[in-house]
Parts: C-alpha cells; sequence; structure tokens
C-alpha cells in the first residue's frame, strides 16, 4: 500500500507537469458494457483516470463483432492472456499493463446427463464464442482428440435451450448464469480450471507505441485502472450501481441479478488462490503453460518472453 | 318468622337462554363450516375450469395465429425455391407476407454466405413497417448485423427445421422485442440456402396473453424455452429475468419446480406465496413455440365470492343469533313471570298475608296448574289456620285454668321453710314439683300436741284427675289426722273416705306418720308407699322397716297395720314419692334407691332444705334433658331430740330400787322447783306424781329381792318440763293399766291404777316406750317459768 502511493504521489507529480493537456486514451473493452470490466467504469466514473490527467474513451465492442475487428482503431483495450499471446506472437505490438483475471473462467456446460467429461464431447455439436476462445476450445479438442463438430455464436442460451448443440463454452460470469437461470441448474458443469486449463484471462493492453512514447502516462493508466479494481473489491454494492448506470447509457437490458452475479464471479477469478488477493500481474507459471499450449497448437512458433508481453524491453 | 332471601338468583331464562344460544351457536358454527368447506371445494374447482378455460382459449387464439403464419411462411418458401435465380424477387415475396399476413410486423430471406456472388457476404432482403404502417425494405446483413450468428438463422440451420425464435430486441431492423419464425430453406441436394423468416412482434403476444383477467388482481405472464419472461406485468424482468433466477434470488422452490414443469410443455396449477400472497398459478403451454403462459390468481380473488358469502353468513347468523336470544330471552321471562310473582305470594303467605291476590293466568298451561294449586293451599291454609287459633285458644285457656289448679293444688300443701322457726327439735323441708301444671304427689304436716303429723303420698295417674284425688287426699288427712291418735287409723278413715266414692278407681300410696317430738317416738302406716330412708346421727342409712299394706281408696274395709319406732337425735327421717328413685334418663336408666341414699348422704350434716336441694340437683344431672315424666315429692325432716339437746336444763338421779330412796326422789324434784324457781304448789304435784310413778317402779320393776336402779333425768324445753322415768326391769306400761276406780277404796284398788290416774292429773301426758331393754316413762308439764331462770 505504502508502494501504490508512492507511485501514486510520484505520478501525480509527473502529471501535474501535463496538466493542461490531459492525454486522450481511446479505450475499447472486448464486449458489451457488463459487470466483467466494472474496474474501469469505476476509474472513469469515480475521476481516477481524469486525476491523473487522463481523457479515458471507453468503447464497447457490439455482441456480434469481437475485439479482433477493433485492435487498431484504440489505444488501449482488453484482452484475454491467451489471445494476446497469440496476437503479440503474430504481431500485434502491444503491451499488457495490468493483469485483472487470475483464472480460466471457461466452463463447458452439457446439455445432457451423459456427458461427464470432455470425452464424453467426442464428435458432439458443441457451441463456441464467434469472438473469442476458438483456438483455446480447439486447442483442447486436439489435446484430447475429441474430434468436436464446433458452433459458433455469439449467444449461446438458445442454442442450447433449443436443443441445437450438446453442450456449449460458457463464461463462469456470463453464460453460466444464464444457463443456470434458465432451468438447467443440475445439468453437469466442467470447469476447464480444474481440468488443467486454468489459463488467466482479461488484461488491459495499451498500444506499444503509445507505451513507447507515453509510459507515465501508460502507467498512470494502469495505476488508475487497478485502483478502480479495486475499489469495486472493496466496495461490491456501490460498484455494480455504477455498472448498471454505464449500462443504461450504453441502453443495454440490464438484470441487475445477472449482473451481481458477474461481478461477483469475476472479482473471484481475480484472487490468485494462494493469498486470496488479486496480484494484478501475470503468474509466469501460467504464463509459461499459455505458451506451451499454443506452440503446441501451432498458433506460435516460439514462446512470447514475458519482458516482451509487460513491455519491459521497451522500458529499457 | 322472616324469608331470608338469597342475594342473587341466577336468572332461569338468562340460563335457559345462554344454554339455547351455545347450542345454537355450535349448530350455525358446524354449519358455516360445512358449507364453507364444500362451497371452497367447489369455488376451487369452478375457479380452476373458469382460468383453464380462459388460458386454454387465449393459448388456441395464440396458436390458431402462430399456425397461420408457420402455412404462409411454408407456402412462399415453395415460392422463393422457384424463383432462386431473381435475387430481387425476394424483396417481392417478404413484402407479400407482409400483405398477407397483419400479425407479422417483419419478413426476410436469409441467404447463406455469398450465395449471390454479386450480392455480397450477406444477402437478406427484408421487409418491415415502419411507424406509419407502411411496408418498407432493405437488405438487413452486413458486418455490424451478421444474421449468420442471430438465433433465427443459426439454430433451424443447426435443427434442420423451422423453427420459432426466443423473442429478441431486434437492432437489424425491426428494432422491437420480436420471436421470428424461420423456415430453412434448402435445394436439390439439400444444402441449405436460406432462411426464410417471418417476425411477430411480442406486443402482440402481450396483448394476446394480457385478455386473460379471470379475476381483478389476476395477472399473466409469458415465459421463454428458458423460463426467460417475455410477457410479465413487471416490465423490467421482460427478457432480463428467468422463472428460475426469480425462484433461486426468492427461494421459491414451488417456483423453480413449476418453471420446470412450465419449459416441459406441461399444463396445470401451482399454489405458492408471492410477495406474501396465496396464489394460484394455472398454466398451459403454446406448443408451437415452446412458450408457457402462467396466469397468477390471488387466492383471496379467487374465494372473494366465497369470503362475502362467508361474511353475508356469518352476518346473518350473528344477526339470527341475535334475535334469537332477544326473543328467548323475552319469552321465557314472560313465561316465567308468574313463578316470580308466585315466590312472592309464597313469600306474603308465609308471613301470614294468607289473602295475597295470585297472579293471574290466562293460558291453560303447567302455570295455571300452579295457580290451582296455590289457590287450594291457600284456601287449606285459611280452613287450617282458623282451626288452629280455636284450638289455640282452648288450648289457652285450659292452660290457664291448670296455671290457677296448679298454684291452688301447691298452694294446698305447706310451702313455707322453715315451717317451725321456733323450734330446735325439728328441721323440716319438703317440696312437690309435678311433672305437668298439676300432679298426683301430695304431702302435708303439721304438729299437734308436740306431735308431727305427716303425710306423703302418690296418686294414681298424672294431671287433673290425680290432682283432685291428691286435694281430697290433702283436705282429709287435716281434717281426720287432727282428730286421730294414731297414724293406722288416720290411714284407715282417709281409706274409708276415698274408697266410697271413688268411682274412677283411682288410689294412692301414703306414708302417713306421727312424730312424738318429745320423745322421738315415731308411729307411722304405709299405704303401699315407698318405704322411707332414716339416716342415722352417725350418717348410717337405711330404709324403714314398713308393712306393704293396701294403697288407699282401693279397699274400703282394708285392715292397715301400723308401725311404730323410735328416731334417735339428730336422725333424719327422709320420705319420697317414685319420682325421685325412678327418675329415667335418655338411656332409659333410673336414678336408682342407691344413688338417692348416697345424694342424701353426701349432705346429711347440712340442713334439710341443702339435702333435698342436692338430691334434686342430682336427679337433674341424671336425666339431663329427658324430660321430667313422674312427680317429685319429698319430705326430708331431722328430728332433733329434746332430751339431747344441749344448753337445756337437765337434771339426772340415779336411785335404787327401794322405797326409802323416794325422799332422793323428792329432793331431786325440789331442787327442779328451785332452779327452776317453780311456785311451791306445783313442786308439791310435782312431787306427789312423781312418787306414784317411781314408787310404782321401785316396787314392780324388778323381781322382788333384786337390786337394781331407777334413773331420773328432767328436762325443761322451752316451757315444757319432760321427766323420764327409766328402769331395766320387764316390759311394762303403766299407761296401759285400767282407770282406776275412784270410787273403791285405796284398798280395793289394785296398785297402780290411781297413781297413773293421779299422774295424769296431775301432769299434761304421760307415755311409755320401751327402748333398747329399757322402760321409759315419760311425763311432762307445761309450766310458767321465766326462762331467764334458767
Amino acid at each position: 500500500m505504502k508502494n501504490l502511493k508512492y507511485i501514486i504521489t510520484l505520478l501525480l507529480l509527473l502529471v501535474s507537469v501535463n496538466v493542461a493537456q490531459s492525454k486522450r486514451i481511446k479505450f475499447t473493452l472486448q464486449w458489451t458494457a457488463q459487470s466483467q470490466f466494472v474496474g474501469y467504469y469505476v476509474a472513469q466514473e469515480l475521476g481516477y483516470y481524469k486525476n491523473l490527467g487522463l481523457d479515458v474513451e471507453i468503447n464497447h465492442v457490439s455482441s456480434s463483432t469481437g475485439i479482433n475487428n477493433h485492435l487498431n482503431d484504440c489505444d488501449a483495450l482488453t484482452l484475454k492472456l491467451y489471445d494476446a499471446i497469440s496476437l503479440i506472437s503474430n504481431g500485434l505490438d502491444v503491451v499488457n499493463i495490468l493483469q485483472t483475471s487470475q483464472h480460466s473462467s471457461l466452463v463447458v456446460v452439457a446439455r445432457h446427463n451423459d456427458i461427464k467429461s470432455l470425452s464424453d464431447l467426442k464428435g458432439r455439436k458443441v457451441g463456441i464464442w464467434s469472438a473469442s476462445f476458438r483456438e483455446l476450445a480447439e486447442g483442447i479438442s486436439q489435446d484430447k482428440g475429441l474430434d468436436i463438430e464446433w458452433v459458433p455464436f455469439v449467444q449461446n442460451i438458445n442454442l442450447f435451450i433449443s436443443g441445437a448443440i450438446d453442450a456449449t463454452f460458457a463464461a463462469r460470469y456470463g453464460e453460466e448464469y444464464q444457463l443456470r437461470m434458465s432451468g438447467f441448474e443440475n445439468n453437469p458443469y466442467i470447469y476447464l480450471s480444474d481440468i488443467g486449463y486454468d489459463f488467466p484471462e482479461d488484461g488491459l493492453y495499451i498500444k506499444a507505441d503509445f507505451y513507447k512514447k507515453y509510459p507515465n502516462q501508460a502507467k498512470a493508466f494502469a495505476v488508475a485502472s487497478r485502483m478502480g479494481w479495486e475499489w469495486a473489491q472493496q466496495h461490491p454494492d456501490k460498484a455494480l450501481e455504477i455498472v448498471i448506470k454505464v449500462m443504461e447509457r450504453e441502453h443495454i437490458p440490464v438484470s441487475r441479478r445477472y449482473q451481481k452475479w458477474m461481478l461477483e464471479q469475476i472479482l473471484k477469478l481475480q484472487c490468485d488462490e494462494k493469498t486470496n488477493k488479486p496480484s494484478f500481474d501475470i503468474d509466469i507459471q501460467k504464463f509459461n503453460q499459455i505458451n506451451q499450449f499454443l506452440i503446441k497448437r501451432g498458433a506460435i512458433n516460439k514462446p512470447l518472453s514475458i519482458d516482451k508481453i509487460k513491455g519491459t524491453h521497451i522500458c529499457k | 318468622m322472616q324469608i331470608s332471601t338469597p342475594t342473587k338468583y341466577k336468572s332461569f331464562s338468562f340460563r335457559l337462554t345462554v344454554v339455547i344460544l351455545i347450542v345454537t351457536t355450535f349448530l350455525f358454527l358446524l354449519s358455516l363450516f360445512s358449507i364453507g368447506r364444500y362451497a371452497r371445494q367447489n369455488v376451487k374447482a369452478e375457479s380452476i375450469q373458469r382460468a383453464e378455460s380462459t388460458l386454454n382459449n387465449t393459448i388456441l387464439r395464440i396458436n390458431s395465429v402462430l399456425q397461420s403464419v408457420e402455412i404462409a411462411t411454408h407456402n412462399l418458401a415453395w415460392v422463393i425455391s422457384n424463383n432462386l435465380d431473381n435475387p430481387e424477387y425476394m424483396y417481392t415475396i417478404t413484402t407479400q407476407m407482409l400483405q398477407s399476413n397483419s400479425f407479422v410486423s417483419g419478413s426476410a430471406v436469409a441467404f447463406e454466405p455469398s450465395y449471390y456472388k454479386e450480392k455480397g457476404y450477406y444477402y437478406s432482403p427484408y421487409s418491415y413497417r415502419d411507424a406509419d404502417n407502411n411496408i418498407v425494405t432493405k437488405q438487413l446483413g452486413d458486418e455490424d448485423y451478421n444474421y449468420f450468428y442471430m438465433d433465427w438463422y443459426q439454430i433451424p440451420k443447426l435443427l434442420n427445421k423451422p423453427y420459432w425464435s426466443e423473442p429478441y430486441y431486434d437492432t437489424g431492423g425491426g428494432e422491437m422485442i420480436m420471436t421470428t419464425y424461420s423456415h430453412p430453406i434448402y435445394d436439390k441436394d439439400n444444402n441449405l440456402i436460406a432462411v426464410f423468416t417471418a417476425d411477430l412482434s411480442l406486443e402482440w403476444f402481450e396483448k394476446q396473453v394480457n385478455s386473460i383477467k379471470p379475476y381483478p388482481n389476476s395477472y399473466n405472464y409469458m415465459i421463454g424455452r428458458g423460463g426467460t419472461f417475455l410477457v410479465h406485468p413487471n416490465t423490467s424482468l421482460i427478457l432480463n429475468e428467468t422463472i428460475f433466477s426469480e425462484a433461486y434470488f426468492e427461494g421459491d422452490t414451488i417456483m423453480s419446480t413449476m418453471g420446470h414443469k412450465m419449459i416441459e410443455g406441461q399444463s396445470g396449477m401451482e399454489r405458492s406465496t408471492i410477495n406474501r400472497k396465496q396464489v394460484y398459478t394455472f398454466y398451459a403451454p403454446i406448443e408451437a413455440t415452446g412458450w408457457s403462459v402462467g396466469v397468477v390468481c390471488q387466492t383471496s380473488d379467487i374465494f372473494a365470492g366465497l369470503e362475502d358469502m362467508n361474511r353475508l353468513n356469518v352476518g346473518i347468523a350473528v344477526v339470527g343469533l341475535l334475535l334469537l336470544v332477544l326473543l328467548c330471552f323475552t319469552t321465557i321471562r314472560r313465561m316465567m313471570r308468574p313463578l316470580e310473582q308466585f315466590a312472592n305470594s309464597a313469600n306474603e303467605i308465609a308471613t301470614g298475608n294468607f289473602h295475597v291476590t295470585l297472579p293471574q293466568i290466562k293460558s291453560n298451561n303447567e302455570m295455571k296448574m300452579l295457580y290451582n294449586s296455590f289457590e287450594y293451599m291457600q284456601r287449606s291454609l285459611n280452613d287450617y289456620i282458623q282451626k288452629l287459633q280455636f284450638s289455640t285458644a282452648n288450648k289457652e285457656r285450659i292452660e290457664s285454668e291448670l296455671r290457677i289448679a296448679r298454684s291452688i293444688q301447691l298452694g294446698m300443701v305447706p310451702k313455707v321453710f322453715p315451717p317451725f322457726p321456733d323450734r330446735n327439735d325439728i328441721d323440716l323441708y319438703a317440696c312437690l314439683i309435678p311433672a305437668k301444671e298439676v300432679g298426683g304427689d301430695l304431702y302435708d304436716f303439721f304438729i299437734e300436741n308436740n306431735k308431727l303429723h305427716f303425710i306423703i303420698g302418690d296418686v294414681s295417674g298424672k294431671g287433673v284427675p290425680a290432682s283432685l284425688v291428691m286435694a281430697v287426699t290433702c283436705r282429709l288427712f287435716r281434717t281426720i289426722a287432727v282428730n286421730t291418735k294414731t297414724s293406722e287409723d288416720i290411714v284407715r278413715i282417709l281409706n274409708n273416705a276415698l274408697s266410697d266414692s271413688n268411682e274412677s278407681n283411682m288410689f294412692c300410696t301414703a306414708f302417713v306418720g306421727i312424730l312424738d317430738l318429745t320423745t322421738g317416738r315415731l308411729d307411722y302406716c304405709n299405704a303401699g308407699h315407698n318405704p322411707p330412708v332414716i339416716i342415722g346421727p352417725n350418717g348410717d342409712a337405711k330404709f324403714l322397716d314398713v308393712v306393704s299394706n293396701l294403697a288407699i281408696g282401693i279397699w274400703g274395709t282394708y285392715e292397715y297395720q301400723g308401725q311404730e319406732c323410735f328416731l334417735e337425735d339428730s336422725s333424719i327421717l327422709f320420705l319420697y314419692t317414685d319420682g325421685i328413685n325412678e327418675s329415667e334418663n335418655h338411656d332409659k336408666e333410673l336414678f336408682s334407691n342407691e344413688r338417692m341414699v348416697q345424694s342424701i348422704l353426701r349432705n346429711y350434716k347440712a340442713d334439710t332444705q341443702t339435702i333435698v336441694e342436692g338430691l334434686l340437683n342430682d336427679v337433674k344431672d341424671h336425666a339431663k334433658d329427658t324430660p321430667q315424666s313422674d312427680d317429685i315429692t319429698v319430705l326430708c325432716c331431722r328430728y332433733n331430740s329434746p332430751l339431747h339437746n344441749e344448753g337445756k336444763a337437765l337434771f339426772k338421779v340415779k336411785l335404787k330400787n327401794e322405797i326409802s330412796e323416794l325422799e332422793q326422789m323428792n329432793a331431786f324434784v325440789d331442787e327442779i322447783g328451785e332452779t327452776l324457781n317453780l311456785p311451791t304448789e306445783e313442786v308439791f304435784q310435782i312431787r306427789l306424781a312423781m312418787e306414784e310413778a317411781v314408787a310404782n317402779v321401785i316396787l314392780y320393776a324388778y323381781p322382788k329381792g333384786e337390786s337394781n336402779v331407777v334413773e331420773l333425768e328432767a328436762q325443761l324445753d322451752a316451757d315444757t318440763l319432760t321427766i323420764q322415768i327409766i328402769d331395766y326391769g320387764m316390759e311394762f306400761d303403766p299407761t296401759e293399766a285400767k282407770e282406776a276406780d275412784t270410787t273403791l277404796s285405796s284398798e280395793e284398788r289394785p296398785i297402780g291404777g290411781l297413781g297413773i290416774f293421779l299422774i295424769r292429773q296431775i301432769m299434761d301426758s304421760v307415755e311409755y316406750q320401751r327402748i333398747d331393754g329399757r322402760n321409759i316413762l315419760l311425763i311432762t308439764k307445761k309450766l310458767n317459768v321465766n326462762k331467764s331462770n334458767i
């Protein structure tokens, strides 16, 4: 905490030099407005960004386009660690400045009770987001030799309900809730974190150019975002109100219960299993595990270094 | 006598009314409960039928519309298949769809990616209605509207069959919440070419669903296949919440179970609690879409009519019961009012007012019977009281007469005690206690010639007859005793007199005695009476030896046998009737002779009144509460011999049975004369009488030649000089010697005859007693002495 105060003070001093011309950051979130991004909404709403001389413009992708279509029209964005490693290895020049998620939120929900493990998905129709996780899901399928017929989706709930798919990938904080609340509370739920694929997900990335050019603002952005997340951890009820306010502003139908569930799950996924507190940093072991998974999958040729993803080389 | 009035009566009418009220209330409640229960079941069944029927009708209506859309889509799909070579014609087809189906808000033919190369990746001709209800067209698909991932496209494609999508908010064309019917179109090789759709606004469903209104407060909702609320009065729930999220966060397991049944396509009814209100939810599926419609009816609504009826019934019951109570109370009170009046009349009668007016009874019922009984009682009481008054007057008169008779009877016997206050030789006390007003016991006494004449008697029977005989006996005794010397003669004469006119065969036991107060000789005759008790001076008691003669009045010529004895100084003669010794107590135990004697002995040294009163107290204690059954009479007399009275002049001398001793005798008389200061003539006369008497004893009392003594004793009692001449010779009574023939010369006259004659002439009395082998000759003379000289 002392360090944090020290950093904040330092940054405030740095920023105060350029306070007359606050830096604008175009920040794109990887999904429509929801509790998944509560820390950023808090930082924005409580003025953490503004106080650190940042003019952050938060944008959301549409449910059908995905973040991949918006990689080039923003200064900062959120990415899954898995996607980030792949994208950076393949030329996307972004730097992780804050790792919010420490665990995989993925769960495979079966439509039928005879599916008890991943191996039971062999030859079945399994739903997967059209915009993300496809690589990961296919990698797992390849690992297990499941020969799954993938059904990409934007919204999986009705696919699942209608019986068009036999199982679906779902996020703990998102679709799992919808499925449970659609009468599937007793169906089999297979959590990837339990079966060796506990890959951390959401992280805050900033364009490398920006990072080089405005390192202090980039750091200030990370610090303010982290402060937002910490505030949300401490005030989940108030944070929920902020989320709902943002959602209403974005004209997105609000289910308070759903968002509350999502908030709780998101905050839980941020906690390190050892300390039970958020570290906001990349777990090197899991980072390496993803590297190995991607290499095996053929998505990358060589493992991405931690320095590369964290932009340490730029600082040097 | 006062009639005691209880402080408060519990009204009969009140109690009866309460009982009727309790029973009636119980029956009312039972009836209300039964009716309520039966009605509730019926109402429930009826409400279920009503709600289900309304629900089913609505669903039928929805289904018919859905079916018409399905048919229209199916028909136009054929047209599409036939015009695939004309992509622009698809607009015409979709427009036609809207023109021919007013329910359809939009229609599209969404082709597979890049189906028409010239049309690009997305090609989906779309017709929809604008705000003015004009049909307009556009191409729907682009990068921002990637319909390939839309449910309405993706799901029928995957399912290979037509599909009603879950309602969604369409941002691409309809800009509203809609459901889309998707009909996949395949080419000859069964490859998917396009999906033909028809949109239905959810608003239309909402209208249909909300047309169900079985009860004022009922509401409806519709859920999708996953339980998502599609229609709900709380619009914030629509598309945001599911029936399961509601159940999960409200902890309502019933709702969760019902949700599963609903999404499984079942129909039915569940009872649960929503917002703390009991509700029934009726639900039925829309089979085409897999959705389910629920109608929520509050129990209070369903049973509102029943509640009204119950309230009415309770109201009627309460009013009815109040009327019943009022009616019962007043009627019973009116009917019972005569009872109270009768009670008051009875109280009046009890206080003696026999002519009290009875309540008028007009009805011919039990009250009339009571009235008749009261009236009869009143008459009977009047008669009885009159008779009672008459007999009471008679009784009082008789009692008054008896009281007078009693005082007369008691006045016939001496009742002033002590009777002889001047005499020391006699202490007498007597009493008579009749068992009834008058009795048959009697006593009497008087002193004549220094002799106490007395009688105690008991006439047979009791009451007035006995008292009359008693009175006669008393009077006769007085008359006879004065002139008769012996008790035997008194009794005999009494017997003759009473027997003569004794037609009622009454008789009287009696003990008659004459006590010579000078000598203590008691002459007595017992006529069937209890033997008296003699108590000696030392307290030795014995019953007097008596001859049991007949009672007086039985046999006129009966020869009574008299007896005699001597009373020692200070001895007590106790006479009584059987009222003493035969007094009974509660256990019929007699007082007995023994206890009587013991009682007397307890006080024998006291005066006679104390003795008698002590005995009477003992008798009373013995009898306790037992009423006295027999007359009680006691006569107690203590004899104090004048010869032994202390403080009196007493002269004694003992002479030899020799003639020469006469001189000493003369000296003895002279001494008396001097002492008493008697006149010389009187002394001379006494010497003369004494010479005669003593010489006679000296000469004849003892056999010739026997030397013995003659004792002389003189005593003055009041004004009477008593001289005893005592010898121990053979028995001889000189008083029985024939009167001397004074006409003969002294030589011719036998010895002694003249002496007695002379003695009687000089002295006032001459008596002879033989006591304990002694001849005692008592001669007395009334002196004219001055006691101060003694």
